[in-house]
């Protein structure tokens, strides 16, 4: 390739320090509730299993093998049905982070990359607050991972590794994410940070897999308004940073038929979030704060706002 | 085979295209790629596109390229099938305005033009060339046309400029001739000139049916030529206290009244400067008359001015001997013999000598003294002057006398013959109408000034202490020599000569006026004597006068040395007027020249090349559009 050819190399990048917390945020977070987990431990958010405890769910028929301690005794006195009182349970949540570092999110001088940093930096801190215990995947050109936890010494690492990592890699980085299916198979809720901008068959492959163990996933797909509507209205060579592929297109009736896939893109996304009751959110870092993006998440919208 | 008429519009859409397609290319390697993270999705929306309009920019540069290509080839007049034919006579002015500018005279300027005219005719086209200087010089001299190009070639190369006005009009005719000959369907007569003024006429078109006449001006006729004839006087000899005339004379060649002035200068010294008005197209003679007071030779020189519009260098050179005059004084004899002397030895023989009565001023202002009567009477008042004394002796009986007065004895040394009657003097051309009935002997001790046919002494001259005495036999019946009417013309031409030749060495001898009128420069000229052969250094001959051609406008002219009927020298001054005749009529040049547009000449045979050119610059076109696209297709 000639030297004139070649994408500029990229800017030195300034040290990507993620912001302190405003205590403002984590109050108006705190109330926010995840309804399901499954944690081992007593916690505040709803588990997605009913147990026994003092709060009331509902009633449901004795089985063998039921503690027969949890047997309602007034309604076998009244009805001679033998039925157990189900309470709601409230559990700790394990979360895996699993950050897309690929070159793509290197677009724009790293902004969605900063964007998806700054989501998961303020979601541990959420996490921490509650007593949750949270790690990092990041599949990029390597694979990192901080396993789960809590505490300081664990946000910081947490932190020190967000500001460290350069999103680096081509599209095999998906394959990286069988790691990350082992990971989440002993968590509870799994937040990808993703442009999931990937041959579809690959990364539905990869969602499926992650899908598979059973954890909660929050979908975050982080776009930016270049990438959702481009101009493509004149003939222009244009280069994919991971793969190197170069594509001369632009004109009329580009600019339409970029939006219906893209939207058709996003609609798979959407479909195979509600198939499997995750969350599905598309956000746009012009648009969406940080803060904004977990009052969704944790009060279960999904979906995509109108762009 | 395909033809165009109009070889130039092709080769320029294809130049054209072949700029766009680089343009286009560089501008495409150069492009610097955009990075696009959603190529994949942009990649599938393109192939969710039409065909036509995923490829929409390609097309419209392809169609771009075609339309330019297809205009080009249209606007060529492309034929179908093989050419005509064309017969072409190609007529060269070889006149001597063509030869102004050297190198770049239209001579040359014109060989190159039919040269290139001879290249663009097809090798199967019948073509025959002329050139028309002093007469008419065919290539085929007794064909319309011919096939070689051999003679054509050989005869353009000795293309040279001819002296005097073009015989175009003659060869125009005979062209027109020879080409209604040629059964050829097309027939083009291209005239190479100049279109100076010459001796050809204002030729209409209605005589040349069938013919396109294609006029090829060389060099930009001047609107308005001055034209001014120089020539010297043929004394420009003079002595002192006399006046020398120079006459130069301006012909003016315009068709308009001209003013021009006249510069003189005399050792670089300007003496004179004249306006001269020259009425149109008329001989205007501006003479000046120069005295000097000191002898040598002056050298002088004539400039035409007329404003700026006159530029080079247009100027005669002349040279001007003066010398001194050696004053005589005629003493004694009657009235009539004196006004006699004094007629001979003044104005009439033109000798540097001025003959007065003795008595008109001091002894002291002569140089010598002439005794027209007796010796001893005429010589008896400046004896004591001690200038030479010149004593004619013209009868024998004046001879002892005339000894005997003392001057010197030399009684019986000489003595004449009186029977030689008929006898004619040889030396002496003016003596040829005197007849001497007498003829001296024992003139071993004089020097013989002149003597007869048969060798006999004539005329002897004795020096004697301050005097000279000459001595000529006449007859008795001759004695009245210097006073008979019937003998005055011969007399005053025989005694002036003889006065000359007594003097000798003490008289100036006048050189300019004998040998040459006018001294021309030598830098700028070549000359040649009436027998051709080139003079270097020059050395004009008598009777040379000069002839110098001058321009309004700015451009080469002509000066010309002429000798009896023939230029001898020749050199380019400015401008090149060649005649007073007016030049072919602009309405003639623009009639031949929207004729010659009509029926265009200049055609490619054989245009191959071209298509194919525009072809391969399409195919590489569509190359390039379509090899990235599939290189897109790739991952």
């Amino acid at each position: 390739m000639p030297f004139w050819k070649r994408p500029r190399a990229p800017e030195t990048r300034p040290p990507r320090t993620l912001p302190a917390l405003d205590d403002r945020v984590r109050h108006r977070l705190r109330g926010a509730r995840r309804r399901r987990a499954d944690g081992r431990f007593l916690g505040r958010h709803g588990a997605r299993f009913r147990g026994f405890s003092a709060h009331f769910a509902e009633y449901r028929p004795y089985a063998p093998g039921d503690d027969p301690r949890f047997l309602d005794q007034r309604v076998l006195a009244r009805s001679d049905r033998d039925v157990v009182k189900l309470a709601r349970l409230e559990t700790t949540l394990r979360c895996i982070f699993i950050l897309d570092a690929t070159a793509s999110m290197r677009f724009r001088n790293e902004a969605k990359f900063a964007y998806a940093c700054r989501t998961a930096h303020l979601g541990a801190a959420v996490l921490d607050d509650a007593g949750d215990a949270f790690g990092l995947y990041v599949c990029g050109a390597e694979t990192e991972t901080l396993p789960p936890g809590r505490g300081p010494a664990h946000r910081e690492a947490f932190t020190a590794m967000l500001e460290r990592i350069e999103p680096r890699g081509g599209p095999d980085a998906l394959r990286g994410l069988d790691r990350a299916a082992a990971l989440l198979r002993g968590a509870s809720l799994g937040i990808l940070l993703s442009d999931f901008i990937a041959p579809d068959r690959e990364l539905f492959a990869a969602l499926n897999a992650l899908s598979d163990t059973g954890a909660d996933l929050g979908l975050f797909q982080v776009l930016l308004a270049e990438e959702r509507r481009p101009a493509l209205d004149h003939d222009a060579e244009r280069v994919d940073p991971e793969t190197g592929a170069r594509l001369r297109a632009g004109g009329p009736g580009y600019a339409e038929a970029y939006a219906a896939v893209a939207a058709r893109h996003r609609a798979a996304l959407d479909r195979f979030a509600r198939e499997r009751g995750f969350v599905f959110l598309s956000l746009d870092p012009g648009v969406d704060a940080e803060v904004s993006v977990w009052e969704r998440f944790l009060e279960g919208e999904t979906g995509q706002r109108q762009w | 085979m395909v033809s165009f008429d109009h070889p130039w519009p092709p080769l320029a859409a294809g130049a054209i295209a072949a700029l766009m397609l680089a343009a286009h290319l560089i501008l495409r390697l150069l492009a610097r790629p955009v990075e696009f993270p959603p190529l994949p999705w942009l990649r599938e929306a393109r192939r969710a596109l039409p065909r036509l309009r995923r490829r929409r920019a390609g097309l419209h540069f392809f169609f771009a390229i075609a339309a330019v290509l297809l205009a080009g080839l249209l606007c060529g007049h492309p034929r179908i099938g093989a050419a005509p034919r064309t017969a072409a006579i190609v007529l060269l002015d070889t006149s001597l305005s063509m030869g102004a500018g050297g190198a770049d005279s239209g001579v040359a300027a014109g060989v190159r033009r039919a040269a290139e005219i001879l290249a663009d005719l097809a090798d199967e086209d019948r073509v025959n060339l002329a050139l028309c200087g002093a007469g008419v010089r065919w290539a085929y001299p007794s064909a319309p046309v011919g096939l070689e190009r051999g003679p054509l070639r050989r005869l353009l190369e000795s293309a040279a400029p001819g002296h005097g006005d073009g015989a175009l009009a003659a060869a125009l005719a005979d062209a027109i001739a020879r080409l209604a000959q040629t059964p050829e369907a097309e027939k083009t007569l291209y005239v190479i000139s100049d279109f100076q003024a010459s001796s050809w006429a204002d030729v209409p078109l209605p005589p040349f049916p069938g013919v396109a006449v294609v006029p090829v001006p060389v060099t930009e006729p001047p609107e308005d030529n001055v034209a001014v004839r120089l020539r010297g006087r043929a004394a420009a000899a003079t002595c002192l206290d006399e006046g020398c005339e120079i006459a130069v004379e301006l012909e003016n060649f315009a068709a308009v009244p001209r003013s021009v002035r006249l510069k003189w200068r005399l050792d670089g010294r300007e003496t004179a400067n004249d306006a001269v008005e020259l009425p149109p197209r008329s001989v205007t003679l501006a003479g000046r008359v120069f005295s000097f007071a000191a002898a040598g030779v002056v050298r002088g020189e004539a400039e035409v001015l007329g404003g700026g519009a006159l530029p080079g260098d247009d100027r005669v050179f002349f040279s001007i001997e003066a010398a001194a005059t050696f004053r005589v004084g005629i003493a004694g004899g009657a009235p009539v013999t004196r006004a006699m002397l004094a007629r001979a030895l003044g104005g009439g023989a033109r000798l540097p000598i001025a003959a007065e009565p003795i008595e008109l001023r001091p002894p002291s202002a002569f140089d010598a003294v002439i005794a027209a009567g007796a010796p001893r009477e005429a010589l008896e008042g400046v004896q004591a002057l001690g200038v030479p004394c010149i004593v004619f002796a013209a009868a024998p009986a004046h001879l002892p006398a005339a000894l005997a007065e003392g001057m010197r004895a030399e009684r019986g040394s000489f003595a004449l013959e009186a029977a030689f009657e008929g006898n004619s003097v040889r030396e002496l051309p003016a003596l040829a109408g005197v007849r001497l009935a007498a003829r001296l002997s024992g003139a071993a001790r004089g020097e013989v000034l002149a003597r007869f046919t048969d060798g006999a002494p004539a005329a002897i001259a004795r020096p004697a202490e301050n005097a000279i005495f000459v001595f000529f036999g006449l007859g008795a019946e001759a004695g009245d020599l210097l006073t008979r009417p019937e003998n005055a013309e011969a007399a005053v031409v025989f005694i002036g000569e003889l006065v000359r030749l007594a003097l000798g060495g003490r008289v100036p001898t006048l050189r300019v006026g004998r040998e040459a009128a006018l001294a021309l420069p030598r830098r700028a000229y070549r000359f040649f004597d009436p027998a051709g052969e080139e003079i270097f250094p020059p050395a004009v001959p008598a009777g040379a006068r000069t002839r110098v051609t001058l321009p309004a406008a700015p451009g080469p002219g002509y000066f010309e040395v002429w000798h009896e009927d023939r230029i001898i020298a020749a050199a380019p001054v400015n401008p090149p007027p060649e005649e007073s005749r007016p030049a072919v009529g602009a309405a003639t040049l623009a009639r031949w020249r929207s004729a010659a547009a009509e029926r265009p000449r200049a055609r490619a045979r054989d245009a191959a090349a071209p298509l194919l050119c525009a072809l391969f610059l399409t195919a590489l076109a569509w190359l390039c559009l379509a090899a990235p696209r599939r290189m897109d297709d790739g991952p």
